[in-house]
Formats: C-alpha cells, sequence, structure tokens
C-alpha cells in the first residue's frame, strides 16, 4: 500500500485541512439494493458484532390484493398475506431511477418521527450532521448520478456526502483472513482495501464483475450480465405456471419457493437424468424432486419445503379414506424436479433461454482480457462472490468448477464468498467509514456542494478533480 | 383510239430497259484496271490478316476477361447482373486487355465499382461483412427503438427472426416486476405529515424536477445513446464520461500496444526482481498470493525473502515467463479512465461456443422432438401429445 500512501499526500494535502474541519463525525452506509437496502450508522469496529447495525429494508412499495399501499420498512409487519402483491420498485435495473417512489421510501425509513419511532437506530434527525455513504451500481448512466447527487444535497442537506460504488467497498473488508492469506507485519488498526480483487456482486438486477485495484475500480475491466435475482424467480414463475398451478401474479410466494429450494448443479446432465420422470425409482433415491407446500395465509402458515412423496398425489384423490388429516389434504403443493437446477443454470448458461450473453465464468476472464496481463494471476486468486445469489447453494463450487477450467492453468483459483454476501458492501462502508483520511478523500461537505454544484460532485466522484 | 394505248403501254414497259440503259453502259467508259501488284498485295494481305487477327483476339479476350470478372464478382459478392458487369468502364477494360498483351501488370483485374443509380435492391444474396460482436445489439430488451428492435432483432444470427421476437420478447417479460401492468401511486400525505419537513429547507428547482420526471431508465438510456452517438455532448460530458464507446475502443487499442511493450518499457533491474519473485512463489503448488508478494516486494524493504544466488540464475531453461505487474505509472492511467457507457460494459458472448442446449417444454427434460407447427421442444411423444392437444397455439 506504499504506492496508495506515496500518492495521497499531494491529495490529502489539498484536501484533508478542508475536509477534516467539516466532516461530520457520524456516518451512515446506506447499500441501496434493487430489493433491499442495507442500512445503518457506521459503529465502531473495536465493537463485537458489527453487522448488528445493518438493517435489510425492502426498498419496494406494495400493493396488497386488498388495495393496501405499504412501504417499505412497514411491509415486515404490515403484509400478512402475499398473495397477489404488486411491487414498484424505484431501483430499475439496478439504479436509482424513480426518486417520488424512492423520496417515499427514504423518508418513511430513515427520516420521519412517526415511522421510525420502531427502529430508533435508523433514524436521521439532523442530516447536516450526518455523513452519507451511498452506494451506486457500476456504470450508472451520468444523468442518474446527477440526479442522485442532487437529490441527497439538496432535498435532505447531508453535511457529507460520499457516492461509491457498491462492489469496490467489498475490497476494503477483512479479505485476507477470508482468502486465509497469512499476513506478516501489517498492524490490525490499518484499515486498508486489499491490492487485487475480484468482485463478482450477483443480484437483484443484474450480475457484474468489477476489478478492484487498491480499493479503486479498473473501469475497462466492468462486464455485466443482465440476469439477476428476478430473472430467476420470473423463471421460475414461467415454469411452474405452465406446468403446474397459474403462478403468474405470486411474484413474493414464488421468490420464497427459489429461495427454499433452488440450487446450481454441478452435473447438469446426471441431474437432468435423475429428475426424469422416465426412472421414478431413481427419482425416489436420489431426492432431487422436492414438494413445496404453498403457503396459507387464511390459516398463516408459512410455505415449507419437504421430500416429495409420489404417492402423495393418488392418496389426495382417495380423500378422508386415505386417512390423511384435513390439513394434508387442504394444502398446495408443488412438486419441483429439474426446476430446482434449470432455473439458477441460467447465471451459468444464459443461452438456455436464447440470450447472447457469456455465463459468469466467461464474463470474468471477459473482464480480465482487457486487463494486462500481469494481472490476471493476482486476480483470479482473488475471486470474492457477494450479492443474495451466492447463497444459492453449489454456486460457489460450480464457479470454481468452471472458472478453473477456462482460466490459464498457470494461475491459481481461489474462489470465496463473502461471510455474509448480502451485507458485505455495507460492512466495507463501514470499514471505509473508520478510515477517517480515505473517507475524508472521497467525500464532499455540503459547503463544498453549495459553492461548486451538482456538477462539479459528479466529477469529484468520477475522480476527475 | 382508246383501246390503242392500253395495248400499247405493256409493250413499251418491257422494251424500254434494254433500249434506254444499253447506250449509257457503253458510254461509261471504266478505267483499265491494273494488274495487282506482288508488293502492293503483300501490304494489303498483312494489314487484313492483322485486322482480323487483331479483332478475333479482342473479342477472344473480351470474353474471357467477362468471365472472370464474373468469378471475381462472385467472390467479392455483388450480386451477379448484366448491370454490374456494365459497370466497368471502357477505359480499364482496355488497360486490361493492354496488360494482357502487352505488359505483365500486377494489377490486372481491377474492378471498380461505380455508383449505381438503379439503386433497387436486386434479388439474390450478398455477403455482409461481420463486424464481430456489438454488445449493444445482445440487449436485454431491443436498444433501438421498440417496434425496430424487434423488427431487426433477428439480422445478422443464425436463428430465424421469428424465434429472435420470441426470445427479445421472453426476455423482456423475465424482465418485469409484475406481471401485469399495475400503478401504484403513493399515498397522499396528510397535512400535518407534510409539514413535518419542520427545520428542512423548501424544496429546490431541481428537485422538483427530478421528483416529477416520470422518466424510466429506458428514456434515460436513450438519452444518454442519442448524447454518445452525438458524439459526446449532454450530461455525459459534464462528467466526464462522454463519448465513452469510442474512448474505450481507442483505449483498448492503446492497451493492446502498451500490453505488448510492457517487458520492454520496465526498467530491467526491477523486472528481474519481479521476476525472481515470481518465479519462486507463483508456480510452486502451494497457494500463493501474489498480490501480497507484489505489494511487499514493492512497499517494505525489511521482510524480503532471501534468495540464494546460484549461477543457474541466468539460466535461460529456468527463466520464469510469468507476465511482470505492470508498472505503477500504467496502473494509474487505468484507474483514471472514465468507466464504460452502460452498452459498453454488457457482457459478450460465450467464449466457449458449447451447442445450444433445448429444453423439453413441458417436463423440462431435455427437448428432443420439435414441433412443427410452434417450433417448441418436448421430451418425447407422452410430453408431445400434451403439447399438441392444450399448449400448441403456433402463435410465434
Amino acid at each position: 500500500m506504499g504506492t496508495t500512501k506515496a500518492k495521497a499526500p499531494a491529495k490529502a494535502a489539498a484536501a484533508a485541512p478542508k475536509t477534516s474541519r467539516n466532516l461530520p463525525k457520524k456516518t451512515f452506509i446506506l447499500d441501496n439494493g434493487a430489493y433491499n437496502m442495507k442500512a445503518g450508522y457506521a459503529p465502531d469496529l473495536s465493537s463485537s458484532d458489527v453487522l448488528s447495525a445493518c438493517t435489510s429494508i425492502p426498498n419496494a412499495i406494495v400493493k396488497t390484493r386488498d388495495n393496501r399501499i405499504v412501504i417499505g420498512a412497514q411491509l415486515a409487519t404490515h403484509v400478512t398475506d402475499w398473495n397477489e402483491v404488486a411491487f414498484r420498485r424505484p431501483v430499475e435495473k439496478g439504479y436509482i431511477v424513480n426518486w417520488e417512489a424512492e423520496r417515499e421510501i427514504w423518508e418513511q425509513s430513515f427520516f420521519e418521527e412517526k415511522a421510525t419511532a420502531r427502529n430508533k437506530g435508523l433514524r436521521i434527525g439532523a442530516p447536516e450532521e450526518t455523513t452519507l455513504v451511498l452506494t451506486e451500481g457500476p456504470n450508472t448512466l451520468p444523468a442518474l448520478q446527477r440526479n442522485t447527487d442532487e437529490m441527497v444535497m439538496e432535498e435532505w442537506g447531508f453535511g457529507g456526502y460520499a457516492r461509491c460504488l457498491g462492489p469496490t467497498l467489498n475490497a476494503w473488508n477483512e479479505i485476507h483472513s477470508l482468502f486465509g492469506d497469512t499476513l506478516t507485519g501489517k498492524p490490525e488498526s490499518d484499515i486498508l482495501p486489499a491490492d487485487c480483487l475480484l468482485v463478482v456482486d450477483s443480484g437483484y438486477s443484474h450480475t457484474t464483475v468489477t476489478p478492484v485495484y487498491k480499493g479503486q475500480t479498473l473501469q475497462r475491466g466492468v462486464r455485466r450480465l443482465d440476469i439477476g435475482g428476478k430473472h430467476l424467480t420470473n423463471y421460475l414463475k414461467e415454469i411452474v405456471s405452465m406446468r403446474q398451478y397459474n403462478m403468474v401474479d405470486e411474484t413474493y410466494i414464488m421468490n420464497e419457493v427459489k429461495e427454499a429450494v433452488c440450487f446450481v448443479s454441478n452435473n447438469f446432465k446426471g441431474d437432468m437424468e435423475r429428475t426424469w420422470k422416465g426412472n421414478r425409482k431413481l427419482q425416489a433415491e436420489e431426492g432431487v424432486v422436492v414438494d413445496f407446500v404453498l403457503p396459507d395465509p387464511n390459516a398463516g402458515k408459512k410455505g415449507f419445503m419437504r421430500p416429495h412423496d409420489p404417492l402423495l398425489l393418488a392418496k389426495k384423490k382417495k380423500g378422508a379414506a386415505s386417512g390423511l388429516s384435513a390439513e394434508v389434504l387442504s394444502e398446495d403443493v408443488l412438486v419441483l424436479g429439474n426446476e430446482r437446477f434449470a432455473v439458477p443454470e441460467l447465471l451459468f448458461t444464459p443461452g438456455d433461454i436464447g440470450m447472447k450473453q457469456a455465463g459468469v465464468p466467461d464474463m470474468i476472464l471477459d473482464s480480465l482480457s482487457v486487463l494486462p496481463a500481469g494481472l490476471h494471476a493476482a486476480f483470479l486468486a482473488n475471486v470474492l462472490v457477494v450479492g443474495g445469489n451466492a447463497a444459492i447453494p453449489g454456486f460457489m463450487e460450480r464457479l470454481e468448477t468452471e472458472l478453473r477450467q477456462v482460466a490459464s492453468s498457470d494461475c491459481v483459483v481461489r474462489v470465496h464468498r463473502a461471510t455474509d454476501p448480502v451485507r458485505s458492501t455495507w460492512l466495507g462502508g463501514v470499514r471505509l467509514a473508520n478510515n477517517r483520511e480515505e473517507l475524508g478523500r472521497v467525500s464532499i461537505t455540503r459547503q463544498e456542494y453549495q459553492e461548486h454544484g451538482s456538477g462539479w460532485a459528479g466529477r469529484h466522484f468520477a475522480g476527475t478533480i | 383510239m382508246i383501246a390503242r394505248p392500253k395495248v400499247f403501254l405493256p409493250r413499251r414497259v418491257v422494251t424500254r430497259p434494254f433500249s434506254v440503259s444499253r447506250p449509257r453502259w457503253e458510254a461509261a467508259a471504266l478505267p483499265a484496271r491494273k494488274p495487282v501488284g506482288a508488293f502492293r498485295g503483300g501490304v494489303f494481305g498483312f494489314l487484313t490478316g492483322a485486322v482480323v487477327a487483331g479483332a478475333s483476339v479482342y473479342y477472344y479476350i473480351l470474353g474471357d476477361y467477362r468471365v472472370a470478372n464474373e468469378m471475381l464478382s462472385d467472390d467479392i459478392g455483388l450480386p451477379v447482373s448484366a448491370n454490374r458487369t456494365n459497370t466497368v468502364t471502357y477505359q480499364q477494360l482496355s488497360h486490361s486487355i493492354l496488360g494482357h498483351l502487352y505488359t505483365s501488370n500486377p494489377a490486372m483485374f481491377r474492378v471498380e465499382l461505380l455508383p449505381d443509380s438503379g439503386a433497387a435492391a436486386q434479388p439474390g444474396w450478398t455477403y455482409v461483412a461481420d463486424r464481430g460482436f456489438d454488445p449493444s445489439k445482445a440487449a436485454m430488451a431491443p436498444t433501438l427503438g421498440r417496434k425496430r428492435g424487434i423488427r431487426h432483432a433477428g439480422k445478422g444470427g443464425d436463428i430465424s427472426s421469428r424465434r429472435a421476437n420470441a426470445i427479445v420478447r421472453h426476455l423482456a417479460e423475465l424482465d418485469r416486476e409484475n406481471q401485469r401492468d399495475v400503478q401504484i401511486s403513493i399515498p397522499v400525505k396528510q397535512a400535518k405529515e407534510a409539514g413535518s419537513r419542520g427545520t428542512r429547507a423548501k424544496t429546490t428547482s431541481n428537485v422538483r424536477r427530478i421528483l416529477q420526471s416520470q422518466k424510466t431508465f429506458r428514456n434515460y438510456l436513450d438519452d444518454e445513446e442519442a448524447a454518445i452517438a452525438a458524439g459526446g455532448g449532454g450530461v455525459s460530458a459534464t462528467v466526464g464520461g462522454g463519448n465513452m464507446a469510442a474512448a474505450a475502443a481507442k483505449s483498448r487499442a492503446v492497451a493492446v500496444a502498451r500490453r505488448s511493450s510492457t517487458p520492454a518499457t520496465t526498467p530491467v533491474s526491477k523486472k528481474r526482481t519481479a521476476g525472481t519473485v515470481t518465479a519462486t512463489s507463483t508456480p510452486t503448488p502451494a497457494p500463493s498470493q501474489p498480490e501480497t508478494t507484489d505489494a511487499e516486494a514493492e512497499d517494505d524493504d525489511g521482510p524480503k525473502p532471501k534468495l540464494i544466488k546460484t549461477e543457474y540464475d541466468n539460466d535461460p531453461l529456468l527463466r520464469s515467463y510469468a507476465p511482470t505487474m505492470p508498472s505503477e505509472r500504467i496502473m494509474q492511467r487505468l484507474l483514471a479512465e472514465p468507466p464504460l457507457s452502460y452498452n459498453a460494459s454488457r457482457t459478450g458472448p460465450p467464449i466457449s461456443a458449447r451447442p445450444p442446449r433445448a429444453f423439453c417444454c413441458m417436463c423440462g427434460y431435455w427437448g428432443k422432438i420439435r414441433c412443427k407447427s410452434c417450433h417448441l421442444r418436448t421430451c418425447g411423444l407422452d410430453c408431445y401429445r400434451v403439447h399438441e392437444e392444450s399448449r400448441c397455439g403456433a402463435f410465434f
């Protein structure tokens, strides 16, 4: 890290006196995902459980079946019947587009006294005394960036503000201990980003690959696959609607089903044969096929998964004579066989739905191909996977296997999932916030914004000033 | 008197030619023909012979030239037609013939296309230049106008446009939040709550503009594309991301050149240390940490691993061919690059071109047979029968 230090004084000398004077002490980290916002004040790193300060809030406005409109944080408490709910999300394709809705959600979650009474830890009482660290997706359109800056600084007037590239923040986490590297002679108190880190961020809207070098993005290597959790859910919904029940309006429920049953197959052909309806014997033995019992809002029951019972349908037909309880007879069951692994397979072979894009392993190589060859080994040895899709079972094994196959044999390939893939970016933000010098360098103050305007702010965050 | 001229007339007609022309014939005195001399005959004979030979050679070569020209235009992909052959100028034609006859001009068949006034497209097939993969064409949703995008979606691919349309529609379907179009408006606030802005300043004009904007991502992307196409004006230029596609293409070209020249530009001593460090660390089977070794080699001088010097250090067989880390100057330039545009950052087609897989539309097993009317796949006759009875509406 000597190089950053060597370079920093020139910039820090100019920036440090100005920013350190005015930048508010409290820092609020907001990882504004399309599905969930991960938000919270940055705690001191010495506290035992840093992640407890992070709260996930659905970033959506919901209309329930009985035409009630529920916003953001209230979803967890105010909605019990998830049938036929419709979503309105301010974040489109991974970028904040609709500020009308986003403002409403932020107000309800962080600013209004009444709405935030339940969770006081999230309330931003005085924005002018708070520094906001806000994440954005890679390759955000400049017009949208400008909108964001203007809203943050003019509507709420934060005292300090830093707009960071989400995946980049992951480099501030304890990467070395995650990858099992033993570091010699590096003091723990020194919070510095990892030197080379390739962040694979598979979220709700898309999957991106970002090469991060010493905490900064190598922009030319950023690649995006337009498949995310949303597409997987919709695909599962479509398949199930075609084959079993009509679930086209049940986005939320199908998302639950996806999270419960889906896995990434490491032997696609083999799993396919195992779930073929032709060999029922094998089906029963291997246990790939499962039943998912759909939630019953009237009885207040949640959905759950259980092993497939091939005789269940026949028994149900017999009705009460079969000796099944009324509870079992009334439940609706989805039988999920090859859907379980054919859906997440899209992340690895988008060609299955006719998309002309490469899967995640090929995308990593595509990203590396535009970088100097000397960096390839360093990046391939430090692949970090974050985002909700990283939690799909088998994802990491498959990614490592396929990446090993396509990567050069000279390179060591190490693929790791962040300890908490969803909140990893937020945690990285916390660690950045604890490095006051670096935070002062990347952020702007309210006064500076008022002096120079949003165009200047955009250039500052783009690194051209 | 009346009958006499009737009889007389034919007689005069018959007799007239001999009686009238004869004296003239005899009167016309032809010059006496001299016998042709051997010398003059030789000259005439040679000239006529040369002309005949020249003409025949000319036509033979002309025919030859036409055949060759047709073959050539086949090769370069012009639609072969009578029009096209005529577009070769006469001058060039004679040039080439001269080339045939006298010189060994290498550019003999120099075919040049003149601008064709008859602009109507001609039937048949033509070669189309393959400009490689354009990531913006493989979009989740078509990037052109909606209709045009759908119409042109199948162009340039190996799938029918119908199939391509179906795929584009399917992808757009997967990208939706809700199955149906739902308008969810934000609940109107009570007057008391609205007053809770409290200490905050009034909304500025920027904020009002942003809040009232009903633009979707599609609109913003279209604006961005238009700005890039117009040479990087508009908002993007102010943030420093203008004309990003062009800049990226240029910098990519620069990078290729730069990469190839990297070993030459790095100082020799540094290269040697880096080379030896990687030689010891990288190819060893134990998982090494190139990034840490490199970092340590660069910053801290203290705990550097000691290397034992031997005489084999410079042995070409033992030299490491691992690429060296780029220099700090290169890294700074790479880090200073502006972000790619939204479309340029989309990933390309897969490197390993595996054959596309098809699945049964009923049960999800391998799609082995294809429905003749709707082109969906099924795994076997069981599924096909169900498909045919209930679900096969040949709608795409």
